[in-house]
């Protein structure tokens, strides 16, 4: 249970206590830093720097990678004072933080972002769409929905079987699909008890095929009385589309939006997106923003 | 005037007293309350806040991306978003009274007649210690084309200083051919201080899209990338106006407290910090410690002592 409101900011030493590949090129990191574990809400994120602080802890090499990355919480234990993150070798700094080693120690700004809780969604009905490493973000927000009593559905899509990030196994649709009653989900959301699709470009042997948003689609022609939103979090052409259908369906819509990076804290204008109201902070404002206010360019 | 303390590191610059010569770099560190809300931040350490550049009018800032990471450096095109002067003056600099340091604004314009404006709404909240004149930014249209004249920053700065009381501090673009006489016609438009250093154009290429990075296609380099850029072009102002003439706040690529004390021995008197916050919210303190630990290990007493005091080969 995350118990902290405060809305306390760390810029601290976080050492890492496992690395893990999950799936093809992509990696669970878990590190060990209770202040940000203690802090940390559901979508809010981390600054990491790519390069560990040397022996004497100075940032040696690192001086060459400046800007920390940002990742967001795939699942946060304060009773542990850890939290991991799930991150995809997409360039230099991700491949550099592959090389993280148990011991490490990791300059780290957090938690970041303002958070989305249970409390703040009025549906019933929670769609969670994550694709590819929009997903991990989405982990940590489905147990507090599932604890406030919403039914949770989990879209996930990936380009192929190799790239799934996740542990999958067979489960039974409680809210079946037509012709679907029974696929492969992400074990994780399973056991907490949401139903769990998967959608792979490269078709498989157990999986839907295609594009997140047919299976969307789909769940969008049945009746939600409780009210419906959907929260996305993914690839920004993705993203674009399920605006669009959200939108086309008068759904309510959030989406998690991505950007590069200085300070995390609100000082450098850096990491903005296009709101109908200018130009918005990801790192203050969001990364969570209605995907009615996104202006998409 | 009170006795110098053992590892002083306080220094005055321009009638302001600072608790270290470590100056936060304008669009860094915001206005003044965003990097702070990191739990411990040191004010103490902090010399000084030079606030985001400030126009007359509200500017929307260019298109995303607006950062890209280069070796050891950032290209930066902002493109000076900011909610205009007025809005600033109002809700911003309230904020900033009672904290302890000190804060400068800094001003950007595309007229002389606009600066002048903004200098006079500024001048007016005793939040603000001085003003930075920013006449050497690359991201905006205009804001260049000061910097590069010794003529035109001669005027820009006699009419500020007819306006404002308070001191008046001219950052020099880098990039002119001779930043000497630019500096020159600032004192003698009777500026407080100089800043020298200031991001130098550059644009990075993604190779697969054939498109710039940046959405403003060039942006302003800083980080260690630039500092023996600022080692070089802080000692030739030195030597140029001379020791005994205005301070110069040295800016560009100070990570760490051997650079801090490399731009002062050729001449700064302070430190501007810049694109290093975005590594360490607490960089600041970091430095702040690392120059009294200097001090002790050259047994001096003041850190402005070693001003300048680089011997050339
Ligand atoms: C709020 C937020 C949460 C995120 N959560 C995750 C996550 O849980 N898992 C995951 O795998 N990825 C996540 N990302 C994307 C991740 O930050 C980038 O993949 C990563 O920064 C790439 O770094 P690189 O050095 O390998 O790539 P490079 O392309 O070499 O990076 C160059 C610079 O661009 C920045 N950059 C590049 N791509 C992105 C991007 N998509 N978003 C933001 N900055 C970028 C880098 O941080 C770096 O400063 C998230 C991004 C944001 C903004
Ligand atoms: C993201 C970013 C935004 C900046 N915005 C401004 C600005 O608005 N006005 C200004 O005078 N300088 C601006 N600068 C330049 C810095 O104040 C500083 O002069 C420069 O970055 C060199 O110092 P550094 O290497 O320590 O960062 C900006 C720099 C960065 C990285
Ligand atoms: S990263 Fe600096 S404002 Fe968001």
């Amino acid at each position: 249970m995350k118990k902290s409101n405060s809305n306390a900011i760390f810029d601290t030493i976080a050492t890492v206590i496992a690395q893990k590949p999950s799936g093809t090129n992509a990696y669970t990191l878990t590190f060990e830093c209770p202040e940000i574990a203690e802090a940390a809400q559901p979508i809010q994120f981390v600054n990491i720097a790519p390069v560990p602080l040397t022996a004497e802890g100075s940032p040696g090499p690192a001086l060459d990678m400046l800007l920390r990355r940002p990742l967001g919480f795939s699942q946060v234990r304060p009773e542990q004072g850890r939290f991991d993150v799930i991150y995809q070798v997409v360039g230099r700094g991700t491949q550099a933080m592959a090389d993280f080693k148990p011991g490490d120690r990791v300059r780290i700004l957090g938690p970041l972002g303002m958070p989305l809780t249970a409390d703040m969604i009025k549906a019933q009905t929670v769609i969670l769409v994550g694709g590819g490493l929009g997903l991990p973000p989405l982990y940590d927000l489905a147990p507090e929905l599932i604890k406030a009593g919403k039914e949770v559905i989990v879209i996930a899509g990936a380009r192929a079987e190799n790239l799934l990030i996740m542990d999958t196994q067979q489960c039974k649709l409680k809210r079946p699909l037509p012709d679907i009653g029974e696929t492969t989900g992400f074990k994780p959301f399973v056991e907490l008890g949401a139903d769990c699709v998967i959608t792979l470009d490269t078709p498989a042997e157990g999986f839907l095929s295609g594009l997140v948003t047919e299976p969307l689609n789909k769940y969008l022609e049945q009746d939600f009385d409780g009210g419906l939103e959907i929260i996305a979090c993914g690839p920004p052409i993705m993203m674009k589309v399920i605006a669009q259908i959200a939108r086309d369906r008068g759904v309510k819509c959030r989406l998690i939006m991505e950007a590069r990076m200085g300070c995390g804290l609100g000082a450098c204008q850096a990491c903005v997106c296009k709101t109908t109201d200018g130009y918005k902070r990801v790192c203050t404002e969001g990364p969570v923003f209605d995907a009615e206010d996104i202006v998409w360019e | 005037m009170t006795e110098n303390k053992k590892n002083d590191i306080a220094v005055t610059i321009a009638g302001i007293e600072m608790n270290t010569p470590l100056v936060m770099a304008s669009g860094t560190f915001g206005y003044g309350f965003e990097v702070p809300r990191v739990a411990d931040f040191r004010f103490e350490d902090v010399g000084a806040v030079v606030l985001k550049s400030v126009t007359l009018k509200p500017r929307t800032g260019n298109k995303p991306h607006r950062i890209a990471e280069t070796p050891a450096g950032v290209l930066n095109s902002i493109g000076m978003q900011n909610p205009g002067v007025e809005y600033v003056a109002k809700y911003y600099f309230p904020m900033l009274k009672n904290l302890p340091t000190k804060f400068i604004a800094n001003i950007a314009g595309e007229s002389t007649d606009e600066y002048v404006e903004v200098a006079r709404i500024i001048a007016e909240s005793d939040a603000i210690e001085a003003i930075e004149l920013n006449i050497s930014c690359p991201n905006v249209k205009g804001g260049c084309a000061i910097g590069v004249n010794p003529q035109d920053a001669f005027a820009l700065v006699s009419a500020v200083k007819a306006v404002c009381g308070k001191p008046v501090i001219v950052k020099l673009t880098p990039g002119v051919t001779d930043i000497k006489s630019i500096a020159e016609s600032c004192i003698a438009a009777k500026a407080d201080a100089l800043s020298v250093g200031n991001t130098y154009t550059g644009m990075v290429i993604d190779t697969h899209t054939r498109r710039p990075v940046l959405g403003n296609n060039y942006g302003g380099l800083s980080g260690p990338a630039i500092r023996p850029l600022t080692v070089c072009n802080v000692h030739k102002v030195r030597q140029a106006i001379g020791d005994s003439a205005i301070p110069i706040i040295a800016f560009g690529g100070v990570s760490n407290a051997s650079d801090a004390v490399e731009v002062m021995l050729a001449g700064a008197s302070a430190v501007g910090v810049g694109t290093a916050v975005f590594t360490n919210a607490h960089i600041c303190s970091e430095i702040a410690d690392g120059l009294r630990a200097y001090l002790q290990s050259q047994n001096e007493t003041n850190i402005a002592d070693i001003v300048g005091t680089v011997k050339l080969n």
